[in-house]
């Protein structure tokens, strides 16, 4: 053990001889880890978040085409829809987007309904009567609003429309809760001016899972002009986006990892005329080949993981304390009017330990390799400089 | 596939249903006594189903695998001395219960207080009497093919039309004869 230790600060003072090789390494290496993992964490992050809001969300939704767009649905539908076997409450829901030139935002309005997800108020209380409406944290933010203030909305006849702030809920975690705006389902209707019996969509609830693409087929029989959407392929349309804008960033930094691999094999393999000598004279006065390598092994695992962890904390304060400035625009992809967004810290330590491996280990192998080959020549032809 | 589970398993969590199983007494004693007034509960409303959820080490005593991840498919007898057998399927449950004067000294089916079964539909635990079970199915539990239970014979003959199911029955009429073999 002593002897270890003794390896150990002997190598720890190697390296504070060549400090701005070493620290070099370190800066890159921990700037190409930081990268690599603020991609992960993010991408992590967001996928996480839309299981959550989605695991919240409606089993089924209905939707009606006309044309291959999207158009409003017979809110009679829904009773149906309600007779099907396995199928539980069904709700028709109007809601729409609004753009708020004043503030250059986009809000979501939504009709309170009954299957309504819970939310969590921060203060006040949800919507009770026409005139009122609740809004998110982030619309109050953008408004500057409190509880009793109204809310002056232009309505699709260009008429204001004013409500007064009943309460506001929580936006963190929430991707949809953060910009939502609940009006009552008659004020919204006159709102958007939707006529009567119609609605957005229709929302089935499916108490078994396994039951759902079998609703979902019973209603596109029934309803030869709608389009069921179930909660799988919602996930898979937000896996694969969140996958392939991850997958793009990863190629694009996977050029930063080539270039790190060759500087890295250059610094760590070029090993130096000096070194060589260092570890002939090692090697003359007593140590063994085996002290050689762990003497390296001692300062390649310094570096990597030194390096590795710095990358690891930069991520984490770039993504988790600062809402990763340099890559949302990229990832996030959809309106940039969109009120700011929490991102909530989920770290999958399966992913950490993937980056620790695929980077950790290649550097120690490109440093021990080169010494373990100058430590079994002969140290009299290596001080001779052959 | 891991995060379509993830959610299901959200959901499920999520759904008020599932919170009657938390409220259930944690002394022996109360369990007891909560038993005595749920069996006068069950003769005055059959299908008011309050139940003991399993442990997260009950086994289904049949094929030995743990019963709390298939919430979906849960299965139990209960005695009338207060004991009961949890299983992952209505499969196993028929396997246990109908061995039962053969195989098991302890208990008789005259001891037999309550079997209740997942409902497929509501995935709701219903007494198993007034169900009605479907053979031959598409649908499969953690044990491979399974007699699938079904409130009301008008659902039942609508999942068997749904699932390719081949044969109806009622709790009295399974038989080990027509228990699927995997």
């Amino acid at each position: 053990m002593t002897r270890f230790l003794k390896i150990l600060e002997y190598a720890l003072s190697s390296l504070a001889r060549r400090k701005f090789k070493n620290f070099s390494i370190i800066a890159i290496y921990s700037f190409t880890i930081a990268s690599l993992a603020s991609i992960l964490l993010l991408t992590h992050s967001l996928k996480e978040i839309a299981v959550n809001v989605l695991a919240d969300g409606p089993d089924i939704v209905v939707q009606r085409l006309t044309g291959g767009r999207h158009d409003m649905i017979p809110a009679s539908n829904a009773q149906a829809i309600e007779k099907l076997i396995g199928v539980g409450r069904v709700t028709p829901r109007i809601w729409g987007y609004y753009y708020d030139g004043l503030y250059q935002t986009n809000y979501t309005i939504l009709g309170v309904h009954e299957k309504l997800p819970p939310l969590e108020m921060v203060k006040g209380r949800m919507v009770a009567r026409d005139g009122e409406c609740t809004v998110g944290q982030g619309v109050a933010t953008t408004q500057n609003a409190e509880i009793g203030n109204e809310l002056l909305l232009i309505n699709s006849k260009g008429i204001g429309h004013t409500c007064e702030i009943t309460g506001m809920f929580k936006a963190q975690s929430n991707l949809w809760t953060n910009d939502l705006i609940l009006f009552s389902q008659d004020d919204l209707q006159r709102f958007f001016a939707t006529p009567d019996g119609l609605a957005t969509d229709i929302i089935v609830e499916v108490y078994n899972p396994k039951e759902i693409p079998v609703v979902a087929q019973k209603i596109k029989q029934l309803f030869p002009d709608t389009r069921p959407v179930t909660l799988n392929e919602i996930l898979h349309t937000y896996q694969s986006v969140f996958n392939w804008r991850s997958g793009m960033m990863l190629t694009i930094f996977a050029s930063s990892l080539i270039a790190f691999s060759i500087l890295a094999w250059d610094k760590a393999t070029g090993i130096s005329g000096e070194e060589k000598q260092e570890i002939g004279i090692l090697k003359a006065i007593g140590w063994d080949t085996s002290d050689i390598l762990a003497l390296k092994f001692s300062e390649g695992s310094v570096i990597s993981v030194t390096s590795f962890l710095l990358g690891i904390s930069l991520a984490y304060i770039h993504v988790f304390l600062l809402g990763a400035p340099l890559l949302v625009p990229v990832l996030k992809g959809w309106s940039v009017l969109f009120p700011r967004l929490q991102l909530v810290p989920y770290v999958d330590m399966y992913q950490i330990f993937t980056l620790g491996f695929l980077t950790i280990i290649p550097y120690m192998a490109s440093t021990v390799l080169p010494s373990w080959k100058s430590a079994i020549t002969d140290p009299e032809s290596i001080m001779r400089g052959g | 596939m891991t995060i379509l589970n993830n959610v299901h398993q959200l959901k499920q969590n999520r759904k008020p249903e599932n919170t009657i199983f938390s409220q259930c007494p944690k002394t022996p004693g109360l369990l007891f006594l909560s038993t005595i007034f749920l069996l006068f509960l069950s003769l005055s409303s059959p299908l008011a189903a309050e139940l003991t959820a399993p442990g997260p080490r009950d086994r289904c005593p049949v094929c030995g695998m743990f019963v709390t991840p298939y919430p979906d498919w849960l299965a139990q007898i209960e005695f009338k001395d207060g004991s009961r057998k949890f299983f992952d399927g209505p499969k196993d449950m028929f396997h246990f219960y109908l061995r039962l004067p053969k195989d098991n000294a302890v208990h008789s089916r005259e001891n037999i207080s309550d079997v209740y079964v997942t409902e497929y539909y509501s995935t709701k635990m219903l007494p198993a009497d007034k169900l009605f079970f479907v053979s031959g199915s598409d649908v499969y539990g953690p044990m491979g093919k399974e007699l699938i239970p079904v409130h009301t014979r008008e659902a039942a003959e609508t999942f068997k039309r749904d699932h390719k199911g081949n044969a109806l029955y009622t709790f009295d009429q399974v038989t080990g004869d027509i228990l699927p073999d995997n």
